[in-house]
């Protein structure tokens, strides 16, 4: 079938036929599993893998570390899974400051890497110790840094792309940044770089409002601002940490060695990567992701702390992304229950606050138009160079399924 | 498919964040059905029905025991899944249903015929050439490993036993197989039966203090024996120590005073003695007092790679154990350490099987040949 390892496995189609999600039993039925895994070396393997598709009208699923929590990854028509963990060498141009990466390379490989040759990461999600530099991209989002160099994509330089009239380098971020593959794989980025910098930690008890004086003021060397709702910290402190306090605080983060550090902020970033970890609370947990800008963010925080809802907000360069969290065991009845529950406060963020969806994926793709202000645009562009709907369909660009999606809504972790 | 209750909570409650990528037998596999994420993604299936026992053919079966039961996965989990106990306890669903790989099956046969899972015949005190009392508050618990193939290290036990003075008893013929290996292979039943018997001899011995120079046999007869007991109701009453605590302590407390050990060397931490048992500051301390210079391998302590040989690997996946060998030597040949000290019979042999598979230099010592030596 191809050069490069594939398996057609049905356990192992199975075993990768998902992302983070556990999607509820009506949405589980109607999605495919994938025909084959495969997991191209280089781009020739990429360019093979096209033309195996073309050939047989195969959809492609490109696959990182599978981290994103919008179905992205998953194969809803079948076809071909192309996993890009094989694809992940990557190097420093220490001249220009770039990091020029293979898609499957994971973000902590390249923190390090790049650390040790004098340069800093300006952003990196919290799923770095798994997460890939293509997926990240890819997916679109915001992560530790964002608060001073915003979203992912706009610390691109440029990427490569194959889609099915060959390869291009483009700067052009928008056309592929939160797009899922459906307008192209990608397979190279150029990462800007920042000098090497000590970053210091220092977290105290806070509140939206507080913290957005901070916002405004905008400290020059401060780079990340992320919130523990009360909830989310009495979480923490039955899950995580006895001794954290039980009163909602932020850790702020910054590029200046001297900041001093204190005690709440080295627990707190100790556990930066560990988003999830109150999922042992579950043990399902159904999200509810939003953007929201700068003029209604504080007043959603605050309605969600009246409502004792957890919650998280990474507070990003032009608005605030919120995270609000049910807990639930998907073994149980209730779990409809809280399903709704989140899907109310998707509806309420959506509606009185004017949120956005953080993401659209394939569950929330029925949301696109809202979402990608570019929307025309980027469906003319995805009719010039997947004229068959092979590139990862069903994702952003609405499909049948979307409409099933509307119902739910939601997203189950 | 059933699982006991702890698999079934712990699977549901996985993240599938896959920061368990870090798995040192993964590295090696192309697929995640080899995978920590990959497994408890599976084992979630077969409690949804998803999968069908029927489904778990040769390839997925073996892809499922391509694991040492290092623990690395566990200490970076997302979730804190206490996944080495999900392992085991996984092991033994299949097993009782049927499942188990062929290597693992004769470790199992060879161990109820022989009381050793390497099948030796030999008196398990074939090695030994001083007296050693009949009945003693501490016995020394050699283990199979330490007898029948890397017995410089019972010889050396023993005779630092002695010269430091303390009275023990040795089991001679009497001991038989801790139970590891089958533990970790899931088949437990026949590790019960061991259980029992190394505890009556022990009852008889009027032993109060078990002392082993096994990383392995430390970590069953520490952690699993009590366990084992409650279920089967025995009291346990026993203190159980590795030979480098005892040394440590001996130390700490002026009574062992050791010459100087002149040498750059590298601690390889072992899994069982590690992060199954916390224990990471002893050997590096008792290293350390006789003046060794450290240099610490990338991967260490929490971290550390594993040597390969766990969990029934290098009997099943020989070619899977090599190469996980030779990165741990490759890690220590790094540090530009002269030697690598470790503390496990099994570490011992398997490393420097792979240090002569890679062409290196470097072999492993434990620390009980350098003790005895310095005394
Ligand atoms: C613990 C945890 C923490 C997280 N923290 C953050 C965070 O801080 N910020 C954030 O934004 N998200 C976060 N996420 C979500 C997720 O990690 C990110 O969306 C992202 O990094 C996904 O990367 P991945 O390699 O897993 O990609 P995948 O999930 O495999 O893929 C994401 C999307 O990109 C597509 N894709 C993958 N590779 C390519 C490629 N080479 N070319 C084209 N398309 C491709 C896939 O088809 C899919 O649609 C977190 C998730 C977890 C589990
Ligand atoms: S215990 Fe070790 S070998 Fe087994 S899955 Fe975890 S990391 Fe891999
Ligand atoms: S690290 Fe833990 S939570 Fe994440 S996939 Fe592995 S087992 Fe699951």
């Amino acid at each position: 079938m191809f050069k490069a390892p594939y398996t057609t496995h049905p356990v192992r189609l199975h075993i990768y036929s998902h992302d983070i999600t556990s999607p509820p039993w009506i949405f589980k039925k109607l999605i495919k599993e994938a025909d084959v895994v495969v997991q191209p070396r280089n781009e020739e393997d990429l360019v093979e893998i096209l033309e195996y598709a073309k050939e047989n009208k195969m959809p492609i699923v490109p696959r990182g570390a599978a981290t994103s929590g919008y179905g992205g990854a998953v194969p809803y028509k079948g076809g071909i899974i192309v996993d890009f963990s094989k694809m992940n060498k990557f190097e420093v141009d220490e001249d220009e400051g770039i990091l020029i990466s293979q898609p499957g390379a994971v973000w902590l490989d390249v923190k390090k890497e790049v650390e040790k040759k004098g340069f800093s990461l300006k952003v990196y999600p919290t799923s770095a110790p798994s997460s890939t530099v293509g997926g990240w991209i890819s997916q679109g989002g915001y992560g530790i840094g964002s608060f001073k160099y915003g979203a992912i994509w706009e610390n691109v330089e440029k990427i490569r792309v194959l889609d099915f009239r060959g390869f291009r380098e483009t700067s052009n971020l928008l056309f592929y940044s939160g797009l899922c593959g459906t307008t192209g794989l990608i397979t190279k980025a150029w990462v800007k770089l920042k000098d090497y910098v000590e970053h210091r930690k220092y977290a105290h008890n806070t509140d939206a409002g507080i913290i957005m004086k901070t916002v405004k003021a905008r400290p020059p060397k401060l780079t990340t601002i992320l919130l523990y709702g009360h909830k989310t910290m009495e979480l923490k402190k039955e899950i995580e940490d006895p001794s954290l306090p039980e009163f909602s605080a932020a850790i702020f983060e910054y590029e200046d060695p001297n900041v001093s550090e204190n005690e709440l902020g080295e627990k707190l970033w100790s556990k930066v990567f560990y988003p999830l970890r109150i999922k042992r609370k579950g043990p399902s947990l159904i999200v509810s992701e939003v953007f929201l800008s700068y003029a209604t963010a504080e007043d959603y925080i605050y309605w969600l702390e009246n409502e004792e809802i957890p919650y998280e907000v990474l507070f990003a360069k032009r608005g605030a992304a919120v995270l609000a969290m049910f807990f639930e065991d998907e073994r149980k009845f209730g779990y409809t229950l809280a399903w709704r529950k989140a899907l109310k406060v998707m509806r309420v963020a959506e509606r009185k606050y004017k949120a956005i969806p953080y993401s659209v994926g394939m569950y929330l793709a029925h949301k696109a138009k809202k979402y990608f202000e570019n929307y025309d645009e980027l469906l003319e562009l995805k009719k010039l160079v997947d004229p068959y709907n092979l590139l990862n369909p069903g994702k952003v660009f609405p499909s049948a399924l979307s409409f099933i999606a509307k119902i739910a809504n939601m997203v189950v972790i | 498919m059933k699982f006991e209750k702890l698999v079934e909570d712990e699977a549901f409650i996985c993240a599938q964040c896959n920061f368990c990528r870090v798995c040192p037998a993964f590295k090696h596999e192309n697929w995640e059905s080899a995978s920590p994420r990959g497994r408890i993604y599976l084992i979630k299936s077969l409690l949804k029905g998803e999968i069908k026992p029927e489904d778990l053919d040769d390839e997925i079966l073996q892809d499922f025991f391509k694991c040492t039961t290092c623990g690395e996965c566990e200490v970076v989990c997302q979730t804190e899944i206490p996944l080495i106990d999900v392992w085991e306890k996984a092991r033994a669903t299949l097993v009782k249903e049927g499942f188990i790989l062929p290597a693992h099956k004769r470790i199992g046969e060879a161990a109820r015929k022989t009381g050793c899972p390497y099948g030796e015949e030999r008196s398990r005190d074939w090695w030994l050439e001083v007296e050693v009392s009949e009945k003693a508050e501490v016995a020394y618990f050699a283990g199979c490993t330490a007898t029948f193939r890397t017995v410089e290290l019972a010889k050396n036990t023993v005779e630092f036993l002695k010269k430091v003075g303390i009275d023990f008893t040795y089991a001679k013929n009497d001991e038989i197989c801790c139970g590891s290996p089958l533990l970790r292979t899931g088949q437990r039943e026949i590790a019960y039966e061991f259980f029992k018997k190394n505890y009556e001899e022990w009852k008889r011995r009027g032993v109060k203090k078990i002392v082993t120079s096994c990383s392995g046999c430390f970590r069953t007869i520490k952690r699993d024996y009590p366990e084992i007991a409650k279920e089967l109701g025995y009291e346990w009453e026993f203190e159980v120590y590795h030979i480098s605590q005892l040394i440590y302590e001996l130390i700490k407390s002026g009574k062992l005073k050791l010459k100087k050990l002149n040498r750059t060397v590298t601690y390889h931490d072992p899994c069982h003695l590690g992060r199954h048992m916390k224990v990471y500051e002893e050997p590096r301390e008792v290293l350390r007092a006789v003046g060794a210079d450290i240099v610490e391998m990338e991967k260490n302590r929490e971290e550390a790679s594993c040597c390969g040989a766990g969990g029934g690997v290098k009997a099943q996946f020989k070619e899977l154990a090599m190469k996980m060998g030779i990165d741990r030597i490759a890690e220590a040949e790094k540090t530009g350490a002269e030697l690598i000290v470790s503390c496990c019979p099994f570490c011992k042999l398997h490393l420097n099987q792979a240090a002569e598979g890679k062409g290196s230099k470097l072999r492993v010592i434990d620390l009980i040949e350098i003790v005895n030596q310095l005394l």
